[in-house]
């Protein structure tokens, strides 16, 4: 699908170790900044052992692969492309005691997986509000030792992932254009501007009568607006004024990355985009630590990491959105033992539209048994 | 090099006591408050700059109410004009000012009238490892659905040239952004990063307060990636010795400017332009906000006399061979 971002290449310059000399960090530099983090997870102790009672580790053949949250009876939620795929399931329950664990439900969309734990015995987590927080609010994602696995901050409040919950008129506009008013340059068939009668040539002057000063501030507004809404548009076409009513369809853009860009990401989860409402924060966590419930400094779990998704974001289900969520009841799924299960592979990569597919796929069949 | 070890050993020892402490919750939830009021306060001025030509994008931070904006250096490169995107999607132009490309340090100006949302500046040279710092930016571009994503974290050390290095995560397109102590003061500006999540790097704003005049002005000068082996790198023109502490000349060639304007060999360098100079290292690093041709006052101590000399810089490459004869 031809675009407005597919017109030009996005390149973003950020030097890499290679062109300047990056230094090593001094050994003294180093035990001083280790001896501080020390302090820091000490002080967090006083929040991180008040939720340890709810957090488990997910092993399969003995490695561990996520952890997952308890929501009492006897039953544990944790990221379901990272688990449900996976087989000979095992958790340690607080006795340390190996519990399998087996899939009965799922929730696709936010994907999480339900697992049956019988005997485990645990409280279910209690959610909190996300909306107490704010962006620069310290965050700790807890080990079902009691300790911190990380902190940080909340980077980005809630938000939706999904391109198609944005705004999109369907129309090219110059990325220079510059001043007031932009220059369509051209229209998508059936799209919105198509429907609402814009033609290429026409000068898009104002949204919901605000000015606007190039493709940025278009962009912003749009995608801003909800799908299905009808922004008042005022359109200049050979010098006369119109006002037009789009209806806004679902954004629907492919998004490029350099290979560079992804190598400086590191490892990332399989399934780490598409969520209608996340926290991003800086908490720097393994593909392997999903389902860890996060805190607040005053030890309210106000979400569960759902995934790691590059250098500087970690994404987790808010606590409200989770509430909601497991007060609906999940997906059934009639697992089949000894059922042949191929391993997932990790990967760097990003996730394509049709990996995710193919990966919901994968869950529909188990959903369905097989 | 050696030199320069034993001073960072100096300084972290001498901090020591000076890296915050955090011994309860209570001292996290007085960090959290201070974190939270800098992101409150500065997000609106932490910008996308994005090239008209190229649509490669980085970020910025406007340090004026007359909208100076403080930017790196390989963002600017090449462009005489930035589009500016503001965290609320409002798009405006900035001409592109100086840069002092060994500190990966640049300047753009707003055009229009303001008044524009701004931080103030701060220190570098007195941070010390471990202290807690704040860094904004637009990472991989700007993006309609978030605001400029906070990322947390400390000094980890000081590196060449003022650059500073901490455990704030940083990747491509937050080059430019703006790293904030904990009073929401401009400390640094991103620059690059090791694959290592702890090495991140930031261009030290004092840096750019020594460079500011030319910047401001429009001179573009300096090398990204060091500055040793470059021939245009500016230099009095004589041969150091640092022994004990004591930096000296060993040789002042006759034709070179250090000569003309008097200094003589046995001379002990106490400072130039007005700091004070340890060992060749940082001398040269003060040297990297001037130019060949600039003119800089050396004072330095002959026998019992101290005595200030105005030398015209010259470029290594055109006194180089005179240090061999």
């Amino acid at each position: 699908m031809k675009t407005i971002v597919s017109k030009f290449i996005i390149l973003i310059p950020l030097l890499v170790s290679g062109q300047m000399r990056v230094p090593q960090i001094p050994k003294e530099d180093l035990a001083l900044t280790n001896k501080q983090a020390i302090e820091v997870f000490g002080a967090l102790r006083g929040v991180s052992h008040r939720c340890k009672e709810v957090v488990f580790p997910i092993y399969s053949f003995r490695s561990r692969i996520a952890y997952g949250v308890s929501i009492g009876k006897d039953r544990v939620i944790a990221k379901a492309s990272e688990v449900a795929i996976q087989a000979n399931l095992v958790t340690l329950s607080k006795e340390n005691e190996s519990v399998r664990l087996t899939v009965i439900g799922a929730y696709p969309d936010h994907d999480l997986v339900v697992l049956s734990a019988p005997g485990l015995g645990a409280p279910a987590a209690q959610w909190s509000d996300s909306s107490t927080l704010e962006e620069g609010s310290f965050l700790t994602a807890i080990r079902p030792d009691g300790e911190a696995q990380a902190m940080g901050v909340l980077s980005v409040h809630e938000r939706s992932l999904r391109q198609a919950d944005q705004g999109y008129l369907g129309v090219a506009i110059d990325p220079r254009e510059m001043g007031e008013g932009v220059v369509i340059s051209s229209v998508f068939k059936d799209s919105a501007a198509h429907k609402a009668g814009i033609i290429p040539g026409d000068t898009l002057l104002k949204i919901k009568g605000k000015i606007v000063k190039g493709y940025y501030e278009v962009s912003t507004m749009l995608r801003r607006l909800k799908v299905g809404e009808k922004p008042e548009l005022l359109i200049v076409r050979e010098g006369k004024p119109r006002l037009v009513f789009p209806t806004l369809q679902p954004r629907r853009v492919q998004q490029y990355e350099s290979r560079r860009m992804k190598s400086m990401d590191g490892e990332q989860n399989r399934v780490r985009s598409n969520f209608s409402n996340v926290l991003q924060s800086d908490m720097e966590l393994g593909v392997e630590d999903t389902g860890l419930p996060v805190a607040d400094l005053e030890g309210r779990i106000v979400g569960v990491v759902i995934a790691r998704a590059g250098r500087i974001s970690t994404l987790i289900l808010p606590g409200e959105e989770m509430r909601e969520l497991l007060s609906k009841e999940p997906q059934e799924i009639d697992m089949k033992p000894n059922r042949p299960i191929r391993r997932t592979r990790r990967s760097a990569e990003p996730m394509s539209n049709d990996d995710r597919e193919e990966l919901l796929r994968k869950l529909q069949d188990l959903l369905e048994g097989g | 090099m050696k030199t320069l070890i034993a001073i960072l050993c100096l300084t972290v020892s001498g901090v020591l006591n000076a890296a915050p402490r955090i011994e309860g919750l209570s001292d996290l939830r007085a960090l959290e408050r201070k974190v939270k009021a800098v992101v409150k306060d500065q997000t609106d001025a932490t910008i996308s700059l994005v090239s008209p030509k190229s649509g490669s994008s980085g970020s910025g931070v406007i340090v004026s109410a007359d909208g100076l904006i403080l930017t790196a250096a390989h963002v600017t490169a090449g462009s005489k004009e930035m589009t500016v995107i503001f965290p609320d999607g409002r798009q405006e132009r900035a001409r592109v000012l100086g840069a002092n490309d060994t500190r990966d340090a640049s300047m753009a100006q707003l055009i229009g009238a303001g008044p524009w949302p701004f931080a103030e500046i701060g220190n570098s040279d007195e941070l010390v490892v471990g202290d807690f710092v704040v860094a904004m930016g637009h990472p991989k571009g700007f993006d309609p659905t978030r605001r400029p994503p906070v990322r947390f974290g400390r000094i980890m050390t000081r590196g060449e040239y003022g650059f500073i290095t901490t455990d704030c995560t940083v990747v491509g397109g937050d080059s430019g952004g703006p790293l904030f102590d904990l009073e929401g003061r401009v400390v640094g500006i991103h620059s690059h990063i090791a694959k290592d999540r702890k090495i991140n790097n930031h261009a030290g704003i004092s840096g750019y307060v020594r460079s500011w005049d030319k910047m401001r002005k429009g001179d573009v000068w300096g090398r990204l990636g060091g500055i040793d082996r470059d021939e245009k790198r500016p230099v009095l023109g004589l041969v150091l010795s640092n022994e004990n502490s004591v930096m000296s000349a060993v040789k002042v060639p006759e034709k070179s400017p250090a000569y003309a304007a008097g200094l003589r060999v046995g001379d002990e360098i106490l400072k130039v332009a007005d700091e004070i100079v340890d060992d060749p290292t940082e001398m040269r690093d003060v040297l990297i906000d001037l130019e060949p041709g600039d003119e800089v006052g050396v004072a330095v101590k002959r026998g019992e006399e101290r005595k200030t000399f105005i030398v015209k810089l010259a470029a290594l490459g055109d006194v180089y061979e005179l240090y061999l004869r």
